[in-house]
């Protein structure tokens, strides 16, 4: 996609379920103050009698001289379901967050990305938060609980570490390289059968 | 003066050449009798209007239920009586002054109120713009203390137009009636509706456009619409152009029901032809079964109504079989497990391995 002012934007897309840590994600490595409708629509709402509401968080990497990394994070709550295909169109992949301290909240996170492998194929990669200790019982507990095929990557993280997030997009980056090379492979494939 | 056309340098560019110049005046913009204005000071936006997005500050507080009739009329009252003393103070003022607000609530709906005012000039994609710092007309007497930095302005006016993309397709014009949908989606087990849902609803009577529920709920052409399309992607509203679509399904009902009260009628009319025909066969029928009887009467004789011989004008109703292929077949003849086809969005076509290594090495070099 092309800014109107040239800069090429490419969209990601952070979802989790409530409190999962998806704005901490996003504001640990975006370079503007991450624009949370949260605050806007709460101070909004609180004319209409202070309702918590959407919560969609919006960070920007610039990576390149006209090239744009955007991320976008959805609202954790269910009943802004209608938000998430909106924030989908158009996306490179995304990221699916998930909160180790609540095991609760992995049947949530099992719902969300239901509706994302439902609505979208495009790469994408589980992050687990909060893991203070045995990482790799971690990934392992929500790649079990979620049913993450082998062939996607869960990796365990902290949020609030930028080099623990950059880690992530990197990881999801090459992610959608792959899939690129293997989709390019197969086209080949099939030009030279046809 | 710096003046020029939209085409040739965008808003985004002349925000930010204001921005870093940390420019004083007023931004006007002009385009086929639409026109905006936008108000700086040392670079930063105070104030912004536009013809398209405008609603007043009254009224949005008004929509919002911010403020009550009393409160209403008591601040216009105000506004009349300074106006007669030949001093002008702004609604919103006036409101705070008599505590009817507070200062967090009007800042509030002065920044939504800017907000849409650019989101309304960003859509547009031609147009003239001259920058004013001189003349009297490049300031505005806007009590309300208010800074908005231009990056923040850009960034959710961008937010905003993605989002309006798809809005569009579910909102297609400000003439668009809004109904409710007489039956909620099958999906529908349960709804959830936050207050300001509820609020919006309420104002929905199947006659109203998109246009009129802005205007009456007051909270701007974006949220509002935002709203609608959240809605009536849940299942419970429609909107439509009714010279192309035809009117909401709630009229097509009532049409439905005034087609089926005639359908209803000429069945009465038949029936009671019927129960006329076979009184009139009764008093015809050979009596065998009453032969020598002198008493035997056609009512008494007559058998059950689904033994009865029908009469040789009787109406026959055929039902042919309809030759359709199975449903949620491909046109290659084979199912289509999923009902509709894989419709899942995919990866921009546009985005290729080149795009992505330079993302991969951008990130890495944060």
């Amino acid at each position: 996609m092309a800014g109107r002012n040239g800069m090429r934007t490419v969209k990601v897309v952070v979802t989790g379920p409530f409190g999962a840590g998806k704005t901490t994600f996003i504001q640990t490595i975006s370079e503007i103050t991450v624009l949370s409708t949260e605050k806007q629509v709460s101070d909004h709402t609180r004319a209409l009698k202070g309702h918590t509401t959407v919560a969609m968080d919006f960070g920007r990497i610039t990576v390149a001289e006209g090239l744009a990394l955007y991320l976008f994070g959805t609202p954790g709550q269910e009943r802004f379901d209608f938000m998430w295909e909106i924030l989908a169109e158009g996306m490179l992949g995304f990221v699916l967050m998930v909160d180790h301290d609540r095991e609760e909240s992995l049947d949530e996170a099992g719902r969300i990305l239901e509706f994302f492998t439902d609505i979208a194929d495009v790469p994408f990669i589980v992050a687990v938060n909060k893991v203070d200790e045995e990482p790799e019982s971690a990934v392992e507990a929500a790649r079990s609980k979620l049913a993450i095929p082998e062939g996607v990557k869960v990796v365990p993280i902290d949020a609030r570490e930028r080099e623990d997030v950059k880690q992530s997009l990197i990881t999801l980056l090459y992610t959608v390289l792959e899939q690129l090379t293997s989709r390019d492979g197969q086209a080949e494939l099939v030009g030279e059968a046809g | 003066m710096l003046e020029g056309t939209l085409e040739s340098f965008t808003l985004p560019d002349i925000f930010q050449l204001l921005a870093f110049t940390k420019k004083t005046g007023c931004l006007k913009l002009e385009r086929n009798g639409a026109s905006g204005r936008v108000y700086f000071d040392d670079g930063e936006v105070y104030y912004a209007l536009s013809s398209g997005g405008r609603l007043a500050l009254g009224r949005r507080l008004v929509g919002a239920g911010e403020v009550d009739t009393d409160q209403l009329r008591a601040a216009l009252d105000k506004q009349r009586e300074l106006a007669d003393d030949g001093e002008g103070l702004r609604l919103g003022q006036i409101l705070l002054d008599q505590d009817a607000i507070d200062q967090d609530t009007l800042e509030t709906f002065v920044r939504e109120q800017i907000q849409d005012a650019i989101f309304d000039l960003m859509r547009w994609d031609d147009g003239n713009f001259s920058f004013d710092s001189e003349s009297d007309e490049a300031t505005v007497d806007e009590p309300i203390e208010l800074s908005v930095t231009v990056e923040n302005l850009i960034m959710e006016g961008s937010r905003r137009l993605e989002e309006w993309e798809n809005v569009k397709k579910k909102i297609p014009s400000m003439d668009a009636v809004v109904a409710m949908q007489p039956r909620p989606g099958d999906d529908e087990v349960e709804v959830n509706l936050r207050p300001e849902e509820w609020q919006l609803l309420t104002l929905v009577d199947g006659q109203r456009t998109v246009g009129d529920l802005v205007d009456i709920y007051g909270q701007g052409q974006f949220s509002t619409c935002k709203l609608l399309f959240g809605l009536v992607g849940a299942g419970l509203l429609e909107v439509r152009d009714v010279e192309t679509e035809g009117p909401p399904s709630v009229a097509a009902l009532l049409q439905q029901r005034e087609l089926l009260r005639e359908l209803e009628k000429q069945e009465d009319e038949r029936a009671r032809e019927g129960r006329l025909r076979k009184e009139r066969l009764g008093d015809d029928r050979p009596a065998a079964d009453t032969a020598g009887d002198d008493e035997g009467g056609s009512e008494e004789a007559e058998p059950p109504e689904d033994e009865a011989t029908p009469a040789a004008e009787e109406v026959e109703v055929e039902t042919e079989p309809q030759d359709e292929g199975p449903a949620d077949e491909d046109s290659d003849g084979q199912p289509d497990p999923s009902g509709n086809g894989d419709q899942r969005l995919t990866t921009d076509p546009d985005i290729d391995e080149d795009l992505v290594q330079r993302l991969i090495e951008g990130v890495k070099g944060l």
